[in-house]
Parts: structure tokens; sequence; C-alpha cells
């Protein structure tokens, strides 16, 4: 027996047994004469006799509804979602990428490398605008060390890669404006490099491979494609300012690249002598490497100005001694203007300042090419040193440290390269830009 | 004692309101007939669930309901007559049931037998009623027969009887389960 058969005779039982009290209860009253309406035994019956359909529930409506809800939801969620419209990347040597929205908005800031993680330690960009937010960190820079106070030997890349490649000339200008103030009040200047991006997976997987930004990714690879000779993931590991060099000593055009100078002008206009290697590519450039005599006195960085600059030179990035034919900061001494083939420097871990900064051997590339550049041939063969430092003689360490007559005047420096000169005949190359410069400088052997 | 055969005045379950038991305390016949009428099914299946005899339940009923007209004028209006309605059944109930404990108690197949006139389908539907009243708990058939034999429903019942609604729902269901159970056996027997 089925349950509703069940109930139907366990009702009808019910009802059949209940005895009708009525005119016992009202003598004399019938429940005809009751005048509300009385249904008649059928109906009270009901549910008896009569299929009973189960009503039907709601739950399909209601569940439209809720997904209708759900839909509204994502869709407010959605659209209140801020746009990913650019990405633009400032690269010293910190790389740092921002997601800039429509209204050049920061969305999200991205570390590229360590350096950058300490940047942008406790910083919060979200929704700053993008001036200002390019200002907050390169006063950051500033005060890390990566840019120097009261220097013009600076050098930062801004790349923006838009969406739809909109309007990236009034993000850069934006984002110089930021850069420019900052540098104004701390009465510095530097080189600011301006490029156009295009995003490609191709770059993207590179950039993260070697950790850094899109921006310095997509430099080096124009960089690479000048040149084939340059290591990409060597030049990957160079600072800003150190490509910036290298350009200028290469004398590489890179397509879309503008080059500009931001910050004080007093700065800059104060240093004597700017690079005559720069100013005769016709780049306006701002790094005085080649008034690295001139301003030594002014400079806190000074005295082999460019070779202790502490924005290149941050003491956990470069931490590795770097021992080899090309030795010591001198060695850019004996690099030729005209030569093609740059020569990365050895970093010596006891290269130090008298600041205690210890001393970056890339920047002396710029002097070298600045000062070969000024004395031409007539102090020091340039050209034949360094070829000489590039076959990994001993001696010809000895010979750069002889032909540079600078280089007696910088402490550092003569502590640099009397170091590497003493280990220039195990040439470890411990280091990747050992190994860099140990690569470019066979490279160039080639090429000889 | 007035013998239940299926009066002609049935009337599905419609709660009383105060406004009508108003009216009945003013003496008005109408009134209390269609109190009568509408709760009668009700007011019989719990005594039923009570007594479990239902020759006791119909004289039992007539008291209730003259209990009813008699003090009617002294019913507080909260919005609840049923629950006053089935406070004077259970309590006429518990005072026959008390009596019956001392003089000893009648059987259902007893008045099954003098009732004389059951056809077939009425057979069956007794014999449901009996496994019932038998084999189910207190307040499994008062539940039952509640929600079953009067239409009130689960939400009702809770509220007349102060039981939580899923103690209801789980009671009617396992009381159903067993009376399907026991049905069956006794068709197989």
């Amino acid at each position: 027996m089925k349950r509703s058969e069940l109930k139907q005779s366990l009702k009808f039982a019910v009802l059949q047994s209940t005895p009708d009290l009525l005119p016992t209860l009202l003598p004399g009253y019938s429940a005809e004469e009751i005048p509300l309406p009385c249904p008649t035994a059928e109906e009270a019956l009901c549910g008896i006799n009569q299929v009973v359909v189960p009503r039907k529930r709601p739950r399909f409506q209601i569940a439209c509804v809720m997904a209708a809800v759900c839909i509204v939801f994502l869709s407010v969620f959605y659209l209140a979602q801020p746009k990913v419209d650019s990405i633009v990347s400032i690269d010293v040597n910190p790389s740092i990428e921002l997601t800039i929205d429509q209204n050049d908005r920061v969305i999200k800031s991205k570390a590229s490398n360590d350096d950058a993680a300490a940047i942008l330690k406790n910083m919060n960009l979200r929704d700053k605008d993008i001036s200002e937010a390019t200002g907050t960190i390169v006063n950051r820079l500033l005060e890390h060390g990566y840019l120097a106070k009261n220097s013009t030997d600076n050098a930062i890349l801004i790349s923006v890669a838009s969406r739809n490649g909109q309007n990236p000339t009034q993000l850069q200008e934006k984002m110089a404006d930021g850069i420019e103030n900052v540098l104004k009040e701390n009465n510095a200047s530097a080189t600011v490099l301006r490029q156009t991006d295009t995003l490609s997976d191709d770059l993207q997987k590179f950039a993260s491979e070697n950790k850094v930004s899109l921006g310095k990714a997509d430099l080096v690879r124009k960089l690479t494609e000048q040149d084939s000779s340059l290591d990409a993931s060597a030049l990957c590991k160079m600072s800003l300012k150190d490509l910036n060099k290298l350009m200028e000593s290469k004398k590489l055009e890179v397509s879309g690249l503008v080059i500009g100078e931001e910050g004080d002008p007093s700065v800059s206009s104060g240093q004597p002598g700017n690079d005559p290697v720069s100013s005769s590519s016709g780049k306006e450039s701002s790094a005085p490497e080649g008034s690295a005599g001139g301003s030594q006195t002014e400079d806190p960085f000074g005295s082999g100005t460019t070779s202790r600059n502490p924005s290149s030179s941050r003491p956990h990035s470069h931490t590795s001694s770097e021992n080899g034919a090309t030795s010591g900061g001198q060695d850019g001494s004996s690099v030729s203007s005209d030569d093609p083939i740059y020569t990365p420097p050895d970093i010596d871990d006891d290269m130090e300042d008298p600041d205690g900064v210890p001393s970056y051997p890339f920047d002396d590339v710029s002097s070298a090419v600045e000062s070969s550049s000024q004395s031409s041939s007539s102090k020091n063969p340039g050209g034949e040193s360094s070829q000489a430092a590039s076959s990994g003689s001993s001696s010809s360490s000895s010979t750069v440290e002889s032909s540079a007559p600078s280089s007696s005047e910088k402490p550092s420096s003569s502590h640099s390269s009397s170091s590497a000169s003493g280990n220039s005949s195990q040439k470890t190359g411990s280091s990747d830009k050992s190994g860099a410069s140990s690569q470019i400088a066979s490279s160039r052997d080639k090429k000889a | 004692m007035v013998t239940g055969n299926g009066n002609g005045n049935h009337q599905s379950y419609q709660a009383p309101t105060d406004q009508l038991m108003r009216q009945v305390a003013a003496g008005e016949d109408w009134a209390f007939a269609q109190l009568y009428l509408s709760t009668q099914h009700a007011v019989y299946a719990l005594l039923l669930s009570l007594v479990k005899n239902p020759a006791t339940a119909e004289d039992l009923m007539q008291d209730t309901y003259l209990s009813i007209r008699q003090s009617v004028g002294t019913y507080i209006p909260q919005g609840k007559p049923m629950a006053w309605i089935f406070t004077i059944a259970k309590n006429l109930a518990y005072q026959e049931l008390r009596r019956a404990n001392k003089q000893g108690t009648e059987n259902f197949d007893d008045h099954e037998d003098a009732s004389g006139e059951d056809n077939i389908s009425q057979a069956i539907d007794n014999i449901v009623l009996r496994s019932a009243l038998t084999i189910l708990e207190e307040r499994e058939r008062k539940i039952v027969l509640l929600h079953v034999a009067a239409g009130m429903k689960f939400v009702e019942i809770a509220s007349l009887t102060e039981t939580p609604l899923g103690t209801v729902l789980s009671s009617y269901h396992r009381a159903m389960r067993k009376l399907q159970k026991s049905v069956r056996e006794g068709a197989v027997q």
C-alpha cells in the first residue's frame, strides 16, 4: 500500500468515524441553516478521491533570480575593476613595472628584481597618478643610493607599453615630469631614456627569465639586434647607466629610444666638459663622465666620480668579485672610442671608495671613453692596451695600469687596478659580469 | 454515546478566529455551528489519538463542545482559539484516561464489532486506523491523525502541540513508515 493510499484510508476512516454531534449540541438546528457557506461532503473529502497535484515549488524561479543577482553583482564587480591600459617600467638598476589604467593611475606595481623589491617595500602606489608614483619611486631610488644626489651621473629608462598603442608619449611626459621634479629637489639630474615597447609573449618571457622589466628587456633586445656580439643576459645584469655608456661608447643607435636630460639643469650645466661622445653622437646626455676630473671636488662621489657612483654600486647587488684580464676600474681608460667592442671591467670586492662604497667597474668605461676621446691617443695607446688586456695576459693588466695616468689620481682605482692586476692571471670570471666581460672580450678578439 | 458513522457535515479544517469565538460567546447558534463544523475533525482526531477508542472519543468530543459552549465567555482572545479548544479536549481526555485506568480500558476491536456496518473498504480503512492507534506512539498518533485526518498543517500542529517543527516532521515520516510496514505485514498475514 502506497503512502498516499494509506493516508486516504486513514483519513476516510477517521472522517467516517467522526460523530455528527451538531443535532445533539444544537437541537433543531441543521447545517443547512448555517449562513456561512458550508462545503459539501465531496469538498470536505477533497484529496481523498482526487489526484493530488503536487504544488509546483518555485525552485526554478528562485534559481533564476539568484543567477540574475549573481550576474549583476559580477558585472558590477567587473566594471568597477580598473582596466589595464598600459604597462610602464622604470629602470635604473632596480627594474620596476607599473600597471596603469586609462586614467593614468597605478593599478599594480611589480618588482622585477630584488633591488626593486627593496625599493617597493612598504610603498603603496595604488591609485596614485603615474607622475606622482614615478616621483615617489625616484625619491626612494635617491634615498637608497641608486641615483646620486647632487650629481648628474644618473640614468633612468622609462618604457611605456600601451595596450592599444595609445598616448605613450603622454605617459612618458608625465613620468618625466615626476622624475624631473624629484631630481630638482635633490639637486640632481639624470639622463632619461624613453622608449615605447611592443608587448609580446617572447619579450615577457625574456624579461621574466632575466628578471628585468619589460622596458629593459626591450632595450637589451634592441641592443643585441644592433650588435650581435653583445650578450643579452650580461646586458640585463648591467645597470642602465652602464647600458647608456655602452651605447655611447659603441655608438649604438636604438630605434625609438629618446634620450633626454631631466633634473636640475644647474647641476649638469655646472659640470664642465659634457660627454663628448654623447654629444658627438647627437644624443643629449647629462652623464658628465668625461668631466670627472673637473667635478671631483664638488661631487661627493667625485673622485673617480663615475667609478664610485653608488647609483650602480649597490653592495648587495654587485658583490661578486670579478677577476680577469679585463680588470680594474682603469681598464676602460685603455678602451678607445674607436674600439667597437666594449669590455666590461671587473668588480673587486676589495674595491671600495673612501666613503665605503665599492666602486663599480662599468662606470670607468665612460671615463675611459671620455679620456680616450679627450686625450685621443696622445696619452695612451688605448686600442693596443685594451686588446692586450682582452688577450688575458697579466702583463697587459700592468700595462693598463701604467698606461692610465688618470687612474693614479684615484685611490680606489689604483687599488682596484692593483688588485685586479694581481688576480688577472686567475681569470676566474666567477660573477656574471665577469662572464659577460670575458664573453664580450672574446667576441672582440674574434673581430680583431 | 452518539455513534459516528460519517456525518454529512464534513468541512475541511479552518482555524477559528477570535471574532467567531466572540460570536459564540454572544450566544449565536450559527457561530457555534460554524465553530463545530470547522473543528470537529481536528478535535475528534486529537481525542482519538489520546484515548485510542472511537466511542470514548465521541463521548469526549461531545463533552468538549459542551464545555466550549459553557466556558467560551472565559476565553481570552489571544489569536489561538484552537489551542484553547485543544486544551479543553486534552484535559477531558486525560480525565477519562485516569478514570479508565481505574476501571479498565475499552478496546477498539470491541467498538469495531459493535458498529457492524463495515464493508470491505471500510474494513481496510479501519485496519489502517487500528494499526495507527495500536503501533504508533501517542505523539506520532497525534501528529498523523491531525495532519492526515483533520487536514492541519505541520506548522499548526507544531504550534498547537508545542513541539518543534522538525520533530513534528520527523515523527510524521517515521510514523508513516511504521504504519506502512504494519499494514503490509498485516496484509501478508
